[in-house]
């Protein structure tokens, strides 16, 4: 009786080895007729850019795209040293990594497919509006713990944020904090950081007092329990909100930034196809507004379109 | 065929040692950059590395004293719940409990043992830590206390099934000998049975606090992940373990950040080996007082 058991139980195993393979090795043959385009990077925008590989994996004949994580320098990286095609970044590349770039010959040509506002958000309970650069910044640097110190209750000031290797931390770090220019400042120690745009919007909507800054995609999903701040430039400029889009586009909103896709020389083949898709009003344009960014204005659209030659 | 088998268990053996001797070469291999880079980094330092309270990875600085201050407070708090709970539980369920209730209560407590610690962060991010904010009138609920609840939620089973084996490792003849000379139920076992099961019970407490140091998902999630030096329970703070899993999925491979995060994870092997160690040698005495 036992030995009739195992004999079964080792039938079953091998029917599933058997099938396991013959299903991989069945996905590996489809695969193996298209040219394989690999782009790494932000995780920002990993899933804009999956979204945008899924339909357009769906439509092409010739091309599959395959995407993947990792953080923008991560995937600037991997561009300098050849390992992937196409590099994903929220950021423009930095000078070191430009030279970086040159002296293992290559010519990084950078592609603006989207724009993001990154939306200062708090809790629905919270009075304030309107905060100033400055005043975020003293908020963030733990000047200001209490929101009476900018006009608010009287109420312990929570502060989230992402963690270090984030390109949001870091844009947010030069942008907020001035890393690297006059009057700059460090992240205070207390703020907690969190791994992702949707735990920040899940903690903001529950604590009170929290502030944190997330993507306006997120922002837009939490409208009702938390508000997005206007944001000042100084005491004298006009407030500008993230989820006013022709401010961010216009880049009056001091947190619009675009998102870029980086490849290694003039595009051709496979990498073209795909870049055009994502430039395309139809393809990734249509599909960057689902994900919850903002499309290109059209002047600079046709700017990178005539990039591709 | 014996000697097939022989073999066939050594190899299977092997591997688990094999296992335990590519971490710790992996470890090893990888801390080491971080440490010969020390001494060529303006802005840290080896000394620095163990003893400075900033810990900003974006700006190179690489103080680790934070995050191992987050651990010990953690786990300290975690201990201070867990220890008096689990054993009121081991002395209730082996020496008072009826069988009928002992039959409920045991195989509960060995459910708890087997729920995914991301379930029990998730229950302390979404339902204890409002409670924690709105009792305790500070301004998140995700920080050390919090993670401290769940993470003794977390080592009362491990402490309750290891004392109860040392409890009930503890020779019939001995009880049989308090009741004969007239003492009760509760003068035996606190006479007899609790001194008897002692070191036994000492190492289920270290090996659960061991538990507690390395547990990960939970301080991830229920700690708010501060890396600031407090000794404030009600603060958010960062664990080691916590620091390493937020950052190594996207570090640069190769950066000093990278290899720092393999330092920190040599630590924190080398603190859980000394915690097993001590556990080991303490349940070592105990098994040989009664040969």
């Amino acid at each position: 009786m036992d030995r009739k058991i195992m004999y079964a139980a080792i039938a079953v195993i091998a029917v599933v080895i058997i099938a396991g393979l013959a299903v991989g090795l069945g996905s590996n043959n489809n695969a193996q007729n298209k040219t394989n385009v690999t782009e790494i990077g932000s995780d920002t925008m990993l899933e804009l850019m999956q979204m945008c590989a899924e339909d357009f994996n769906a439509e092409s004949t010739t091309v599959s795209v395959s995407i993947t994580g990792g953080g923008s320098g991560v995937g600037i990286t991997k561009l300098i040293q050849g390992e992937t095609d196409v590099a994903q970044a929220s950021r423009a590349m930095t000078s070191a990594e430009a030279q970086n770039a040159s002296t293992h010959g290559v010519e990084a040509v950078e592609f603006k497919v989207a724009i993001d506002g990154i939306a200062i958000i708090t809790n629905g309970a919270n009075t304030v509006t309107t905060l100033t650069l400055d005043q975020l910044a003293n908020i963030y640097n733990g000047t200001y713990t209490n929101w009476n110190q900018v006009g608010g209750p009287d109420l312990a000031i929570v502060l989230y944020g992402r963690q270090p290797t984030s390109g949001t931390y870091q844009y947010f770090e030069e942008v907020v904090l001035k890393k690297g220019k006059t009057g700059a400042s460090e992240y205070s120690s207390t703020m907690k950081q969190q791994t992702g745009n949707q735990q920040i919007l899940s903690q903001v909507e529950q604590d009170p007092g929290a502030i944190g800054y997330v993507g306006v995609g997120y922002a837009k999903q939490g409208e009702g329990s938390v508000d997005v701040l206007n944001i000042q430039k100084n005491d004298t400029s006009i407030a500008y909100n993230a989820l006013d889009e022709n401010a961010v586009l216009n880049q009056s909103y001091s947190l619009s930034r675009y998102l870029y896709l980086y490849t290694n020389g003039v595009p051709t083949g496979a990498v073209k196809d795909w870049i055009a898709y994502v430039l395309s009003t139809d393809g990734g344009q249509r599909i960057v507004t689902d994900a919850g960014f903002y499309p290109l204005p059209s002047a600079v659209q046709q700017e990178m379109i005539s990039k591709l030659g | 065929m014996d000697l097939l088998t022989h073999f066939i268990l050594l190899i299977i053996a092997g591997i688990s040692f094999l296992v335990l001797v590519l971490v710790f070469y992996t470890l090893i291999s990888n801390a080491l950059p971080s440490f010969i880079n020390f001494g060529n980094n303006e802005v840290t330092d080896l000394w620095n590395f163990l003893t400075g309270d900033i810990w900003r990875p974006n700006s190179d600085i690489y103080g680790i004293l934070p995050l191992v201050l987050g651990t010990l407070l953690v786990s300290l708090a975690a201990s201070l719940i867990a220890i008096p709970i689990g054993i009121g539980c081991t002395i209730y369920i082996s020496e008072i409990a009826h069988p009928k209730v002992r039959g409920i209560l045991k195989p509960a407590i060995e459910i708890l043992a087997g729920i995914p610690s991301v379930v029990y962060g998730l229950f302390g991010l979404l339902i204890l830590s409002p409670y924690i904010r709105d009792i305790f009138g500070v301004g998140s609920g995700t920080n050390a206390l919090n993670g401290a609840i769940m993470l003794a939620i977390m080592m009362i089973p491990i402490m309750v099934s290891l004392s109860e084996d040392a409890i009930n490792a503890v020779p019939r003849s001995l009880r049989e000998a308090s009741y004969a000379l007239g003492a009760n139920r509760w003068e035996t076992m606190r006479s007899i049975v609790l001194p008897a099961a002692l070191s036994g019970i000492v190492a289920a407490i270290i090996l659960s606090i061991g538990r507690a140091v390395g547990e990960t998902m939970v301080v991830l999630m229920c700690t708010g992940n501060s890396p600031q030096v407090t000794g404030n329970i009600l603060d958010s703070v960062q664990a080691m373990t916590s620091a390493i899993a937020i950052d190594v999925g996207e570090v640069a491979g190769g950066s000093l950040h990278y290899h720092v995060l393999f330092a920190i994870g040599m630590i924190l092997f080398l603190f859980t080996l000394a915690i097993n160690m001590i556990a080991d040698l303490i349940a070592a005495r105990y098994s040989e007082a009664y040969r």
